[in-house]
């Protein structure tokens, strides 16, 4: 496994040209190809896309390239887009290059609604309105995440409602876990304030965070 | 049109205490002021609902920083409508003397379970129905945030109502126009 920094790689120096890319890529496919490897799989990282680097708006043609290229080959190129940092019109533009996408295990979606696992820092991510119409894929969310993590974030900074029901499941949740284990809520004034008026401050071992932009 | 369940619904002889508001409704029109809001509900319309509510309780003169907590209010009352009444409710806000009374109604069964020991109940006023309180406490919240609640619950139904004292017209903002 090799690792790369985008500056050198993917990049040349601050910039961004599709054909380096391209250029970059090929390259790498031919010299793990000769090397004996069966195949490759590259991970890309697209975060440095949020940067100001010149020529950043060449992506979309480079992902459009990619695609022909690597299609029958033993290469798999998977590039990672952070949902909370990159705006939607840019993960619309570019989600019709890729020959697949791998959302986070998402429990509920619909217009009004979003709770899929969050992998950084672990937990669950919730967005929009819940209400206990939507308690049983929420008490699934939960369930996944005392399974599958030790050190809990519920992330609803993009939370707009949150009723009694599912406030209070939460809460009962957090209440159960053992003592080694924390539990940040991340959450707006409004929401922190239905924590609050339920007593999940004065939890031991939960942090209420107040997230003000989203 | 049906029978008014508002008139069905209200206990005979029943008399508000002297200190509180009265319930807002048919009965009562508030001297000929229409209402903020009438809007019928039911699960699949919970969100607007709530969308309605947070957008006149803001015209009638609610703060904005008040305004969420009398969505959730007409949210728990609506969904206890739903869950534990009729399965459809009307909501029906008024403004009057400086008082947003929101109402919930539904001509759904009253709840009969009775408390268990140890369970907890919510006993709206002394002249009201014990509501058991299932499913996350709502009428619990709903105490908790409004400055008064009452609930009353008949063999037509029940009425429960949440007002909010809405600040002095000279600090609420002007109503665009």
């Amino acid at each position: 496994m090799t690792a790369s920094a985008w500056e050198g790689s993917l990049l040349s120096g601050r910039a961004f040209a599709a054909d380096h890319a391209m250029g970059w890529l090929t390259g790498q496919v031919a010299a793990s190809l000769s090397e004996g490897f069966p195949g490759l799989r590259v991970a890309m990282d697209m975060s440095w896309a949020l940067q100001p680097v010149t020529g950043v708006e060449q992506l979309p043609q480079f992902e459009e390239r990619v695609t022909p290229v690597l299609a029958g080959t033993a290469v798999s190129l998977l590039c990672q887009y952070d949902r909370e940092r990159f705006d939607p019109v840019t993960l619309a533009s570019i989600t019709a290059f890729h020959t697949r996408s791998v959302a986070a295990a998402t429990y509920y979606a619909d217009a009004l609604l979003r709770i899929c696992r969050q992998y950084a820092p672990p937990g669950i991510r919730l967005a929009g309105e819940i209400d206990y119409q939507a308690e049983e894929p929420l008490a699934l969310a939960l369930a996944e995440a005392i399974r599958l993590d030790d050190d809990i974030t519920i992330n609803m900074a993009a939370l707009t409602f949150i009723d009694a029901s599912c406030a209070r499941m939460i809460i009962e949740v957090v209440r159960g876990l053992d003592a080694s284990r924390t539990v940040v809520l991340q959450c707006s004034p409004e929401i922190a304030a239905r924590f609050g008026l339920l007593g999940a401050d004065g939890l031991p071992r939960v942090s209420l965070v107040i997230a003000h932009d989203r | 049109m049906t029978d008014d369940p508002h008139r069905r619904l209200q206990a005979p002889g029943h008399q508000p205490p002297a200190n509180a508001p009265q319930a807002a409704g048919p009965d009562v029109p508030g001297r000929g002021v229409p209402p903020v809001l009438a809007q019928d509900f039911d699960a699949g319309s919970l969100y607007a609902l709530r969308a309605a509510v947070a957008a006149h309780a803001t015209h009638a003169g609610a703060p904005e920083s008040r305004a969420p907590d009398i969505v959730l209010a007409v949210h728990e009352l609506a969904a206890n409508a739903i869950r534990h009444g009729a399965g459809h409710g009307r909501l029906v806000i008024s403004n009057r003397d400086g008082v947003l009374h929101c109402q919930v109604t539904d001509d759904g069964k009253p709840p009969t379970t009775q408390p268990g020991p140890g369970k907890e109940t919510t006993a709206i006023s002394p002249e009201g129905v014990p509501w058991l309180s299932q499913h996350g406490h709502g009428l619990w919240v709903v105490r908790k945030i409004a400055d008064y609640v009452r609930v009353q619950s008949g063999p037509g139904g029940t009425i429960a109502t949440a007002s909010f004292t809405l600040p002095p017209p000279d600090e609420q903002r002007p109503a665009p126009r």
